[in-house]
């Protein structure tokens, strides 16, 4: 039996998460009994899985326990993939702060309280926010400042502000700062305008400056007192003003690439029914859809019953592909912000705290479509990287091939020059073929494009393929 | 922060020992409502940090006399209409 701790749980002596033989299990430690006994006989813990806000867990016998001070060992139901707030787009981060408050007003109606704000304790499953950490629960005494204010502030607070205020994208920073946009950059960042409005200048710009001229330090060693109505009062103010907070993504550069793609009709159909085709061959139940754009073909996959990660670096196209996903109550697409020239890496400390994409890898089938011309012109990848980096994120790959002569590929070698002689379809197919076998391929109607669909070939079979033959016809 | 096996539980009963020792606490009682004085210290594990915990008190007061303000001024607003609107019957 091999015990394998989270390499994110270390921070609260409460409890941790670890791994055994492919089983998620959460060890409670006496710190925590009392908390998580209540959060039990107080029915908060029903309340919530019932509404679908925690995810539910059985006790496992405590001979299951990683390490001799355990009192409880839980088992959690998994969610599907872990991801991170700086992989989401406004909408997400929006709905995982109100959330948050939700759980904290709901708690202390059952004398609890959150005692983190981490963003990192809230994971999308079945398409909707959830937390993830039982033990995230105290008890609540009345006049005890929420201990987890700040965090929530800097979690939540301040880079919904940036993104609604300044850019869409900034949701990213929290990828830099990993408990949260710290409040004094947030203040320096945000407009001047933000000075006039309560929220913003009471949770972040006099929240910095108390942080700075105060810092670790209580003026005169007094402990602060704050009532359950004025606590009351600020999560309120925290919610209507998360609540208020818009970003318009319209505009941003593929936002609009919908209306824009090169496809009449025809085109589109067929590509629809051929993804649709070869998702059934591959039998996949988790894809992943590089480059997804507003999800035209994470849909296909979720229609067929796979469950798809929809990928792209657009935060406004992954912003209207979240409001739809919503409106239309679909929960088996997960939206993720990421580049994928500069794919979320490994984080924290040791660089293990929050996974790379690639480590929550592989998906059964890939999804690479009106994708490698991007990275082969627009970030001059050759091929044979292209190849090599899917080859490590799914088993099997439905891709397609965009020629140069192609409206789309001419826009984006339009005013550059065309430093590509290898870009073409015999060259793609050859330098796949060492990582990919093709298993069948369809050219689109109205178009000059192919889409394949192939297998990644065993490390023997790798090995093995010779290197293609040169062929750089145009 | 100090953690001992139901550190909040004997923080509690701590924290309730206190209040009852401090008579000027029992003033505090109003209309039924106990308003204790003195926190409870929370097991938390994470650095609440003075500066942002003396910003949180007095925001969450503001916010509150704010709130308050409001209600007041819409129960206002609601009895006046009421009033004008039977006015305008009459």
């Amino acid at each position: 039996m091999s015990t394998e701790r989270s390499p994110a749980s270390f921070r609260d002596p409460g409890g941790f998460v670890f791994h055994r033989d492919g089983v998620l299990y959460r060890q409670v430690n006496a710190p925590c009994q009392t908390d998580y006994e209540l959060l039990l006989s107080s029915g908060l813990y029903g309340e919530l899985v019932a509404d679908g806000l925690l995810v539910p867990h059985e006790e496992a016998p405590l001979e299951a326990a990683a390490t001799p001070e355990a009192v409880r060992v839980l088992r959690p139901a998994p969610v599907e993939l872990i991801s991170y707030p700086y992989e989401w787009c406004f909408g997400q981060l929006r709905d995982a702060a109100l959330l948050t408050l939700e759980l904290q007003r709901r708690a202390m109606e059952r004398g609890l309280g959150l005692k983190d704000a981490s963003a990192y304790n809230i994971q999308f499953h079945e398409g909707r926010p959830v937390l993830i950490d039982t033990l995230s629960f105290e008890a609540y005494g009345e006049g005890t400042p929420w201990v987890a204010y700040r965090q929530f502030c800097q979690h939540f607070l301040a880079p919904l502000l940036l993104m609604s205020h300044v850019d869409g994208g900034l949701g990213r920073l929290l990828g830099l700062h990993l408990d949260g946009v710290p409040l004094n950059l947030a203040s320096r960042l945000l407009p001047k305008r933000t000075w006039l409005r309560l929220s913003p200048l009471l949770h972040v710009h006099l929240h910095a400056r108390s942080i700075a001229r105060y810092g670790r330090r209580m003026p005169g060693g007094r402990k602060r007192t704050v009532s359950r109505r004025s606590l009351e009062a600020l999560l309120e103010s925290l919610k209507s003003t998360i609540r208020r907070l818009r970003w318009k993504p319209e505009g941003t550069q593929w936002a609009r690439y919908e209306e824009e793609h090169a496809y009449g009709d025809e085109g589109l159909e067929e590509k629809r029914r051929l993804v649709r085709e070869y998702l059934e061959r591959t039998r996949a139940r988790a894809v992943w859809d590089l480059g997804a754009n507003v999800g035209t073909f994470s849909r296909v996959a979720a229609d067929g019953g796979a469950r798809a990660v929809a990928i792209d670096s657009d935060p406004g196209a992954l912003e209207l592909l979240y409001r739809r996903l919503k409106k239309d109550g679909e929960r088996r697409i997960l939206p993720l912000l990421v580049d994928l020239t500069n794919p979320s890496p490994g984080l924290g400390w040791a660089h293990r705290e929050r996974a790379s994409l690639a480590e929550r890898g592989p998906a059964d089938t890939l999804l690479a479509l009106a994708l490698i011309h991007h990275l082969a012109i627009s970030a001059n990848l050759p091929f044979a990287l292209i190849a090599e980096w899917l080859a490590s994120l799914g088993r099997t790959l439905i891709v397609e091939f965009v020629p140069k002569d192609d409206p789309q590929t001419r826009r984006l070698l339009a005013g550059r020059k065309d430093v590509f002689p290898d870009y073409t379809r015999s060259r793609f197919e050859a330098e796949f073929s060492r990582e990919f076998r093709t298993v069948d391929a369809a050219d689109i109607p109205g178009t000059d494009r192919r889409i394949y669909l192939m297998e990644r070939l065993t490390e023997r079979r790798r090995a093995a393929a010779t290197p293609a033959p040169g062929r750089t016809d145009a | 922060m100090r953690f001992s096996p139901g550190g909040v539980a004997e923080e509690m009963n701590r924290s309730e020992t206190s209040t009852r020792a401090a008579p000027t606490f029992a003033a505090a009682r109003l209309g039924g409502l106990l308003i204790l004085l003195a926190p409870l210290p929370a097991a938390a594990y994470i650095d609440p940090i003075s500066g942002s915990v003396i910003l949180q008190v007095i925001a969450a007061a503001l916010l509150a006399g704010l709130l308050s303000f409001k209600r007041a001024w819409s129960w206002v607003g609601s009895r006046f209409r009421e009033v004008l609107g039977r006015r305008t019957e009459e």
